[in-house]
């Protein structure tokens, strides 16, 4: 075996990772925070006026936000694109997209640890929706690799495929 | 002859020597003292000028409040917002810094202001509200609706030195000019004539006193009185004025009388509130009048002018008789001058001083948020830096949820002794962010702040950690968990034994964990801490963001332990969000005085308790409020609002605790005495009301919890915790972590469940 051989093989495979969070990253940045909701509402349960009122409540307000999100985290201003994300989340703090978006943003910053965090926190918000699920647990993947964290990577890389696999069809 | 003429110069220029010599020299020598003086006096005044021009403490403001469509905001607490943030109503609201009402519209001029991330224009808005909430935003130029704006921010303080000096920095421009144009009437007529003295003022003043045989007239320009606002003296020796005159030719021959007077405008003295003084009129006008400079009327503008001349003699809340006659004659040297015309000179006279009550100024009004602002910017900047450099500090403070707050105290310690003590903290539930925090009875005192340095025992706040730590262990307990409420004999550190006691002082036999926590029996949760392990709830104790000891005692279950009431806002507000830690921040961000992003605090979240054993705590939590020992915040907040939370008791009803929260605010009340006597409160009695009080007006959002995956809801019997049907007497819904439902079964249960399976069976044959 060549001796620079597994490191380079490791150094691919993060890069690799790394790729594809920053890929997707990308994709779930422009995504609006309506999606969610799809998977949220008990059809059983009759809707109060005031939750309605609720569940709209200042989706304007977080669409713009977002957008300038993503406009501050293209141009590499990821502090006020945390900034941005964190407004939004004061106005809509059950909304799993956001706190993926914000878990993108630490990933940008190299804040590993509250990228995986984070994700954690959009996971347990996202309700049924599967492919939000799978992308929090590719972040937690990402996340664990740059800590070095191989197998609590592959473990979250499996979840994010069962993921995938079951939404498929 | 040239030759003679010299010789003869220097013959006599030999004769005269010792004289002539000697003489010049002595010039010579003056006139080097004098230069080294001059120079001296110009450093001097130079490093002070400069000092105090470029020396401004940082400015703490309030959150902006957001206000969107959508948003659970009435037209009424909008304009507490407004009036937090030194809004007042006038005309159609179209100045900056104006609103006026229409019913269910209110019409606000936002005024243009730096954020830290971005400066935002002034506004001219109307919105419109219905049913609670804010219905539409619009510009009312355009009509065009907007989603989200942001009101600028109330300034709730200053970081000011040790010497306790106050100002707050005004540009020339932003000064009125009747106000310069009355200054420069009353004070110094012939300022952008002189070169920092003035001849004939100095003769005429000096006439009026030769005259009056005392000192009646001053003949000091406004530079000089800046020089000697500068000096902060009043020595009236001849030397000191002197020197006073050359420093003020000196200033004029460096600076620009724009500067000049600008720095004038600033430095001031006006009032001495305390022990902190006021200086500069921008300053002055919130302090008296509850608004900026730029929005003063033209009586208020000639009150501060006339206040120049003798700060304490002319206070208009000390001597509002003698403060309004000499306001009255500064309206007439302004009429004379042609700063403005008779018929409004006339007119102001006829209006009354116009001060808000002193202690209702905007700014200093929240010592206890401040102090948190300054231990926390103090990790990360040199006490000078915030005394002298200008930054402005974002602040997480909510006007709107201070406010609550302090009514609730005030109205719930009304009419009781004055010993009796309370500390309040509001955090929102998501971002930890600290909303409002009093430190005292009477909040606008600045004195001992009771929310982060009144260390006491947490009493039953505990008790959640240690059911926590049971259900974290779901093989061995549920909330279906049958505990041992009998009598208990423990031995304490010293070997001495103690048999603790319930609050009602009796004993029940069996009861089910989630009733145990719900009415706060003490001894069996003592039992259950005991066999969950000292360590197990210490380690939940440290994940809840506490210190905790490494060796604990079965008295630690009683909640012995002390804290601040921010530390149990820390604890709870896990609880609150999801499990996840947030650590608590009162500054979202540090600007320089250019609006430069210096430092930002983001939101941080590390899990620390998992979803299962999170969603069963807050279930008992919840049934503590509905049915427990908290179920009294009912009787002030609608039974619409879930709410969750916890009583504490001490030993002797020396502390009162409340710990609780909505979807979107944790809030920790606590109240006692300070020499730590008995107060006959307990948590139900004392800090309860005052926490739903609160609460009632700043929770928005009820707190409602998904249910995990791996929990379910299962039928168990009321008095033994076995599983049963829903049809058996004494049936009780309970939710248990999936795979740790009760084993044993009820008779009646297992029967109907048998029954059902055949059922099931039997439909699923015929509907395949």
């Amino acid at each position: 075996m060549t001796p620079g051989g597994p490191g380079a093989l490791r150094a691919a495979a993060v890069a690799l990772a790394l790729v594809l969070v920053l890929a997707l990253a990308g994709c779930a940045v422009v995504e609006p925070p309506s999606r969610e909701d799809d998977g949220d509402e008990a059809p059983a349960e009759a809707p109060e006026p005031d939750r309605d009122a609720d569940s709209e409540a200042g989706m304007a307000a977080v669409q713009r936000l977002l957008a300038d999100a993503r406009a501050a985290s293209d141009n590499g201003d990821n502090d006020r694109a945390g900034a941005l994300l964190e407004r939004a989340l004061r106005i809509r703090p059950d909304s799993a997209v956001l706190w993926h978006n914000l878990a993108i943003v630490r990933y940008r910053e190299a804040a590993y640890e509250q990228a995986a965090d984070l994700a954690g926190r959009s996971l347990s918000h996202a309700g049924d929706n599967r492919e939000l699920k799978a992308r929090n647990w590719q972040v937690i993947a990402a996340s664990r690799q740059m800590l070095g964290d191989e197998d609590g990577a592959a473990r979250a890389r499996e979840r994010a495929r069962g993921l995938q696999e079951a939404g498929g069809d | 002859m040239a030759r003679k003429q010299s010789r003869k110069r220097s013959t006599s220029r030999k004769r005269t020597f010792p004289l002539r010599r000697w003489l010049l020299i002595g010039l010579a020598a003056a006139l080097v003292a004098a230069a080294g003086y001059v120079a001296w006096l110009d450093y001097e005044v130079r490093t002070l000028f400069e000092g105090k021009r470029w020396s401004e403490p940082a400015t703490v403001y309030a959150r902006p409040l957001e206000l969107y469509t959508g948003r659970a905001l009435t037209p009424d607490e909008l304009i507490t917002e407004l009036r937090a943030a030194g809004y007042r109503q006038a005309g159609d609201g179209a100045r900056p810094g104006t609103w006026a009402r229409h019913g269910s519209t209110v019409d606000l001029t936002t005024r243009a202001f730096d954020y830290w991330d971005g400066s935002e224009p002034s506004r001219r808005l109307r919105v419109g509200f219905a049913d609670g909430r804010v219905q539409t935003i619009q510009r009312r130029a355009s009509g065009e609706a907007l989603p989200l704006v942001r009101v600028d921010p109330a300034a709730i303080g200053a970081i000011a030195p040790t010497r306790r000096e106050d100002r707050l920095l005004v540009q020339l421009d932003d000064v009125p000019v009747t106000l310069i144009g009355g200054l420069l009437a009353v004070e110094d007529r012939a300022f952008h004539r002189h070169f920092g003295v003035s001849p004939t003022a100095i003769a005429r003043a000096a006439l009026a006193n030769l005259r009056a045989g005392r000192i009646v007239q001053g003949g000091s320009t406004l530079t000089q009185q800046l020089v000697k606002n500068l000096y902060l003296s009043s020595e009236q020796t001849l030397a000191r004025k002197l020197n006073e005159a050359v420093m003020a030719v000196l200033l004029e021959m460096r600076y620009d009388k724009r500067t000049i007077l600008e720095t004038y405008l600033n430095e001031v003295f006006l009032a001495q509130d305390g022990n902190r003084a006021i200086h500069g009129f921008g300053l002055a006008a919130p302090y008296f009048f509850g608004r900026p400079l730029a929005e003063l009327s033209v009586d208020q503008q000639a009150l501060l002018v006339a206040m120049v001349k003798g700060p304490s003699r002319y206070n208009p809340r000390r001597h509002p008789e003698r403060a309004k006659r000499r306001r009255d004659v500064v309206l007439g040297i302004m009429a004379d001058n042609g700063v403005i015309s008779p018929e409004a000179a006339r007119e102001a006279r006829g209006r009354p001083l116009g001060m808000v009550d002193e202690g209702a100024s905007t700014r200093h009004d929240y010592p206890a948020f401040m102090d948190l602002v300054q231990r926390h910017l103090q990790r990360d900047y040199r006490r000078e830096d915030l005394q002298t450099a200008g930054l402005r500090v974002f602040s997480t403070l909510s006007p709107r949820a201070q406010d609550a707050a302090e009514r609730a105290v005030r109205r719930q310690l009304e009419g009781r002794p004055d010993s009796l003590e309370a500390a309040v903290v509001t955090v929102n539930a998501d971002s930890g962010e600290v909303t409002a925090l009093i430190g005292g009875r009477n909040p606008r005192f600045a004195g001992f702040n009771r929310a982060l340095d009144a260390r006491r025992p947490i009493g039953s706040l505990i008790k959640p950690a240690i059911y926590l730590a049971a259900l974290e262990r779901p093989s061995g307990w549920g909330l279906g968990s049958i505990l041992d409420d009998s009598p208990l004999r423990l031995e304490d550190a010293r070997g001495e034994v103690w048999t603790p006691r319930n609050f009602d002082r009796t004993f029940r036999g069996d009861v089910l964990l989630v009733d145990a926590l719900t009415h706060s029996y003490n001894i069996p949760a003592i039992r259950l801490g005991m066999d969950v392990g000292v360590t197990a709830v210490t380690d939940v104790m440290r994940r809840l963001g506490q210190d905790a000891p490494r060796r604990a005692y079965p008295s630690y279950m009683l909640g012995t332990a002390e804290r601040s009431p921010l530390d149990v806002a820390r604890m709870y507000q896990v609880f609150a969000g999801d499990g996840f830690r947030t650590p608590l921040r009162s500054v979202r961000a540090v600007s320089d005085d250019d609006g430069e992003r210096l430092k930002r605090y983001p939101l941080e979240a590390e899990r620390v308790i998992d979803d299962a054993p999170l969603y069963l705590i807050n279930y008992a939590l919840q049934r503590v409020v509905r049915e427990g020992t908290g179920q009294g915040a009912y009787d002030v907040i609608s039974r619409d609002m879930d709410l969750a939370g916890k009583t504490g008791t001490t030993s002797d009803n020396r502390d009162s605790w409340f710990a609780g929260f909505s979807g979107d605010v944790v809030g920790v009340v606590w109240m006692g005495r300070d020499d730590n006597g008995t107060t006959g409160l307990t948590g139900s009695t004392g800090a309860l009301p005052l926490w739903a009080q609160t609460m009632d007006a700043v929770a928005r959002r009820g707190f409602r919890q998904e249910r995990p995956d791996n929990v379910v809801p299962v039928w168990v019997d009321a008095e033994t915790g076995r599983r049963t049907h829903e049809a058996c007497t004494g049936a009780r819904q309970l939710p248990y972590h999936r795979g740790h439902e009760p084993e044993q079964w009820t008779e009646c249960g297992r029967r109907r469940a048998q029954r059902n399976d055949d059922g099931d069976g039997w439909l699923r044959g015929l509907f395949r």
